[in-house]
């Protein structure tokens, strides 16, 4: 494979994360329109635990994912109050207040003569991990995948336990999962921490994958795509957002003659599909009809 | 077994609860009728927490619940359907009865995790149970929003019973409902639901009403008209008269 494929394929990966935690969310019925805050300030914490303080990386991708998770939970204990539109509008002015932060923030420490940390405006040079320990971009893209094939099982897991079915009553029905003896607002925070965690995984990686960070990247862009991968894709399975990031980044990206049209390509899909398919392509009622015809065959062959 | 005392719910100047002072004993089938915006489903909304009363107090076998969340209150076994149908509409029969199940999961987090509708356990047979009492179980696996309306109701009672709780509010569980869905319906009432439990029931329909209820509590305008066995109640000069002031409406 040469590099660009892998880069393709790597990039894939990454925002693969942030995808899946735009759709843990979507799945609570909130829509949050701030993921790329914890996917940012995870590859900041992340960069700054490997390059700073010498840390091992799966040291720096924890250190990411918790910081982002607790952040995560914090904010959603602040505006799980709100609910719909409002909910929406608080996560994109966090969001914003915390990339405005990274803007600001100069923290440098010396790390072998050279001053290593966040510059502000001129982000975080030198997360230089992969280098340093020889790592070929096929290994990182391994490391990639393997988190994401680890992230991806534990949330088909969640699904099909009583824990998912928790997470969809929220989304569905509110008020009947009150009624039915849920504390709403307690499994809300938890589904808010941990989208915050698998962005923070993402996050991590990313900050690894391209040395170098700057708050620019985590605008409000990325939030969006993180949205609408769900929503294209289908929020009936944890393989539905995945199925978006591979139509946007990898499909679209792959052809080059829309090479400067893919946002009026990618903007057009996600309206045509939120008029014909509203809840994506792998809706609820799509994968319990895959569902059935697979499990039919199982019985046909036993 | 409950307690209401001086309840009210006022929505801005509206009373649509008028100090309402009403005990539910246990054991009784209890029918809750009045007209239409008479205050029927506020005071049931009240009692299960949807929004807390603006005054007077409510209590459940002795504890104070005035003003608990929903989720506190339905985990005391308050239960309750509702009049417009609440179901999760994407999920299927099996997993929306399995569903009412989940605040009873003790161990946490981990529990219900570990938790999955494929094992064969305790909790999945009583599901099957249920969905067997009331004639769903060969629709254990579609869709709740395929379901035509009689069976969505019948699914309503089978999730409310499936935690056995001791009191059981069905708010209207005939509407909509042809006079021999409703006899269906009042049977399995009168079978299924009433034994071994206390139950509220708000209905419209006499043919319901008359066949299931031990006692009648009539509301109007937010107040309590009237109160007793359903023969007496029924016969009652004010009670026919909030009907419209008409005869045929309680003889439909």
């Amino acid at each position: 494979m040469d590099d660009y494929v892998i880069t393709v394929l790597s990039n894939i990966g990454m925002i693969s994360f942030i995808a899946l935690s735009a759709y843990l969310l979507l799945l609570t019925g909130e829509i949050s329109f701030g993921q790329q805050a914890y996917f940012g300030l995870s590859a900041y914490a992340a960069g700054a635990a490997t390059a700073m303080f010498q840390m091992p990386i799966w040291a720096g991708i924890l250190v990411g994912a918790c910081a982002a998770g607790i952040i995560a939970m914090v904010v959603g204990a602040l505006t799980l109050q709100l609910s719909g539109l409002y909910f929406s509008v608080a996560t994109l002015a966090f969001a914003e207040m915390a990339r405005l932060i990274l803007l600001i923030v100069e923290i440098q420490v010396e790390v072998d003569g050279e001053m290593v940390g966040p510059e502000g405006a001129n982000g975080f040079h030198g997360i230089r991990w992969m280098f340093e320990r020889d790592i070929s971009l096929t290994e990182f893209m391994l490391l990639i995948y393997g988190l994401l094939a680890l992230t991806l099982i534990s949330l088909l897991l969640v699904e099909r336990s009583r824990l998912g079915s928790v997470l969809r009553m929220l989304g569905s029905d509110d008020l009947l999962a009150e009624m039915q003896g849920l504390n709403t607002v307690r499994y809300r925070i938890l589904a808010v921490g941990a989208a915050g965690v698998i962005a923070g995984v993402g996050g991590a990686l990313y900050a690894h994958f391209t040395t170098y960070v700057e708050p620019q990247f985590f605008n409000v862009m990325l939030g969006v795509h993180a949205l609408a991968y769900g929503l294209i894709g289908g929020l009936g399975t944890a393989f539905g957002p995945l199925i978006g990031v591979a139509i946007d980044v990898g499909f679209l990206e792959a052809i080059r003659f829309i090479q400067g049209y893919r946002m009026i390509v990618f903007g057009g899909l996600v309206a045509i599909l939120l008029i014909f398919m509203p809840r994506g392509i792998l809706d609820e009622e799509r994968v319990h009809r895959l569902k059935a015809v697979f499990s039919r065959r199982n019985h046909a062959r036993a | 077994m409950l307690a209401l005392r001086e309840v009210e719910k006022r929505f801005g100047a509206l009373a649509a609860l008028d100090r309402i002072d009403l005990e539910v004993t246990d054991g009784e089938v209890l029918g809750l009728i009045g007209p239409n915006g008479s205050g029927k489903t506020t005071l049931l909304n009240t009692v299960t927490g949807v929004y807390p009363p603006s005054g007077g107090r409510i209590s459940f076998q002795g504890t104070d619940i005035t003003g608990w969340k929903g989720h506190r209150i339905a985990r005391l076994g308050i239960v309750r359907t509702f009049q417009n149908i609440r179901l999760f509409p994407t999920m299927t029969v099996f997993q929306n009865v399995w569903a009412s199940q989940h605040s009873r999961v003790s161990g946490g987090l981990l529990a219900l995790l570990r938790s999955r509708p494929s094992r064969r356990c305790g909790d999945t047979r009583r599901v099957e149970e249920m969905l067997e009492l009331v004639g769903l179980l060969k629709d254990r696996e579609v869709l709740a929003k395929h379901l035509p309306l009689p069976a969505r109701r019948r699914l309503e009672v089978a999730r409310a019973l499936t935690i056995d709780p001791p009191l059981v509010f069905l708010d209207e569980p005939a509407g909509g409902m042809t006079p021999a869905e409703t006899a269906d319906m009042a049977r399995l009432i009168h079978e299924v639901v009433a034994p071994n439990r206390t139950c509220v029931v708000i209905e419209h329909k006499m043919a319901l009403i008359a066949g299931v209820c031990t006692r009648l509590c009539v509301l109007d305008f937010g107040r309590k008209i009237a109160e007793g066995l359903p023969g007496d109640v029924l016969a009652d000069a004010n009670v026919r008269e909030a009907y419209l002031g008409t005869d045929d409406a309680l003889d439909a």
